[in-house]
């Protein structure tokens, strides 16, 4: 049985879509007809539609011999054998037809799986190349993430030694700097103090002069080496209970001498509500003081200089007032920053820079406090407030 | 007479605080090598060490370690003097008891006189 279903099937499909040359099927467009799955033509199967006409034709012509030229029970029995014969063509016919029909379902099914069957390895081929790609990149990236902390433990090695290195430059650049100075100063004072036998007093006049300048020299580069290391971060509060009293009048006999060069008094006021001691770095108190005091004798012909102490909203305010040449607004907004002068400055061919101010003003906001400049302008002077927290 | 070991490499400052401190009257060893003063602080024992922080062979701050370790001359007067303002080897020599880290700029040698007199 399945011998003959597989030998029919062969034969079926042999016949598919040839059929739509078949010169029977075009000529003779046989009722019934069905049409084909696949290229939608009329077909009978062809090969079926052969063998059914030339069978027929073969039964036509065995019935017709019969029926004409045999007797009477020949005429029975070839009207029995053609009604026999058409009837087992039709259920024939039916019979190929359902398996061409269950053939072609089969094959269509065959080929919806193939198809599916087909995407399935697509989706499946693409996604292992997906999976592939992802681990891929993955590895990829691990291999880039080594790199980069491999780079970043370089570059903090660099920065290290550079900050050594910056560490190192101070260290060698204070030393260079000051060891000449010192020398200067020293044996400036010694001579001065008359400690190599007697001076005449018109030279030590002048060789207070010297030493002035040179002090001036020491301050300079004392603020160059402290703002290089504000920028550089390399600098530190050492905070300690603080006279600010006792600062003012170490500054006042410190100063004093460069006040007189000019006959500038150099005087401080004591107020009775203001705090005896405060928590600050004494070594900085006394940079931000002494700078401003500083740069007032500079930029003061006549009259002095007046430091006040009180108390506001129990912070130290320090007032340092002087009869100088005063500022413009515009003086007044640029006073604190690293490098600027005032008019006065280049009238007077005062050397130096804003450097004073600056790290005065660095200092002061290390301690939270406040730095700001009053002035009523040209040649009426100046005021210096300097708050800082108790 | 107070005896004063003063380590300092720097030639000019070295002969005038030599020079300051000897006028003052006290009895003055000046060297500029560490070791070396080192060696005559245990010969001589001084009442005071006035040490310079940077210093060719060795850190003063190092060798006021040596000097601390050392039973002979660990309990020395140290007074620690250099041009180096650094708050972390400030801190170091306070630690190592130095009697004061004093900026050499900053005083006149008769200024820095008074203050070792203060330390004897």
């Amino acid at each position: 049985m399945e011998k003959k279903q597989k030998s029919k099937e062969e034969k079926i499909k042999k016949t598919e879509c040839i059929n739509k040359n078949c010169w029977l099927v075009k000529t003779l467009n046989y009722p019934p007809y069905k049409r084909c799955q696949y290229c939608d033509l009329k077909f009978r199967n062809c090969l079926f539609l052969h063998y059914q006409i030339i069978s027929l034709v073969l039964i036509a012509v065995l019935f017709s011999f019969c029926f004409f030229f045999g007797g009477g029970n020949f005429k029975l029995i070839s009207i029995s054998i053609f009604t026999s014969v058409v009837a087992y063509g039709y259920f024939f016919n039916k019979s190929t037809d359902k398996i061409i029909e269950a053939y072609f379902a089969q094959r269509k099914a065959k080929e919806a799986l193939e198809e599916l069957t087909k995407n399935l390895e697509k989706k499946v081929e693409e996604q292992t190349k997906e999976i592939k790609n992802a681990y891929e990149k993955e590895v990829e990236n691990k291999e880039k993430i080594t790199k980069i902390s491999e780079d970043l433990k370089q570059a903090n090695e660099e920065l290290t030694q550079l900050d050594k290195t910056k560490s190192e430059f101070l260290s060698i650049a204070s030393h260079q700097l000051r060891t000449p100075l010192t020398a200067i100063k020293g044996y400036l004072s010694m001579v001065i103090e008359e400690k190599y036998g007697n001076v005449e007093n018109s030279v030590k006049e002048k060789l207070k002069s010297v030493f002035l300048s040179n002090e001036r020299m020491i301050k300079l580069v004392n603020d160059l080496l402290n703002i290089s290391r504000i920028e550089t971060g390399k600098i530190e509060l050492e905070p300690e209970e603080v006279d600010i009293k006792e600062i003012i009048s170490e500054l006042i006999e410190d100063l004093n001498l460069s006040a007189k060069e000019k006959n500038l008094y150099l005087r401080y006021e004591d107020s009775q509500k203001s705090l005896k001691k405060i928590v600050a770095d004494p070594s900085k108190i006394r940079e931000i003081i002494s700078n401003i005091i500083d740069n007032a004798i500079h930029y003061t012909e006549k009259g002095g200089i007046t430091i006040t102490t009180e108390l506001k909203n129990s912070n130290m305010l320090i007032k340092i007032k002087d009869t100088g040449k005063g500022m413009s607004k515009e003086e007044l907004s640029n006073l604190f920053k690293s490098f600027s002068r005032g008019t006065a400055g280049i009238q007077f061919n005062i050397a130096g820079a804003g450097l004073g101010l600056y790290a005065a003003k660095k200092f002061v906001e290390m301690h939270k406090g406040k730095i700001w400049a009053e002035s009523e302008g040209k040649d009426r002077g100046s005021i210096f407030y300097i708050e800082i927290p108790a | 007479m107070k005896k004063i070991l003063l380590i300092e490499d720097e030639k000019v400052l070295s002969d005038l605080y030599e020079d300051a401190m000897k006028k003052e009257g006290f009895d003055v060893f000046a060297v500029p090598d560490p070791e070396e003063g080192l060696a005559i602080a245990k010969k001589e024992k001084p009442d005071l060490i006035v040490l310079d922080i940077l210093l060719p062979k060795e850190n003063g701050i190092d060798l006021l370690k040596k000097i601390r370790k050392d039973s002979e001359i660990s309990s020395t007067a140290v007074v620690a003097f250099s041009n180096y303002d650094d708050p972390k080897t400030k801190k170091m020599a306070k630690k190592l008891d130095a009697k004061d880290y004093l900026i050499k700029t900053n005083y006149t040698p008769q200024e820095i006189i008074e203050k070792i007199k203060s330390y004897l």
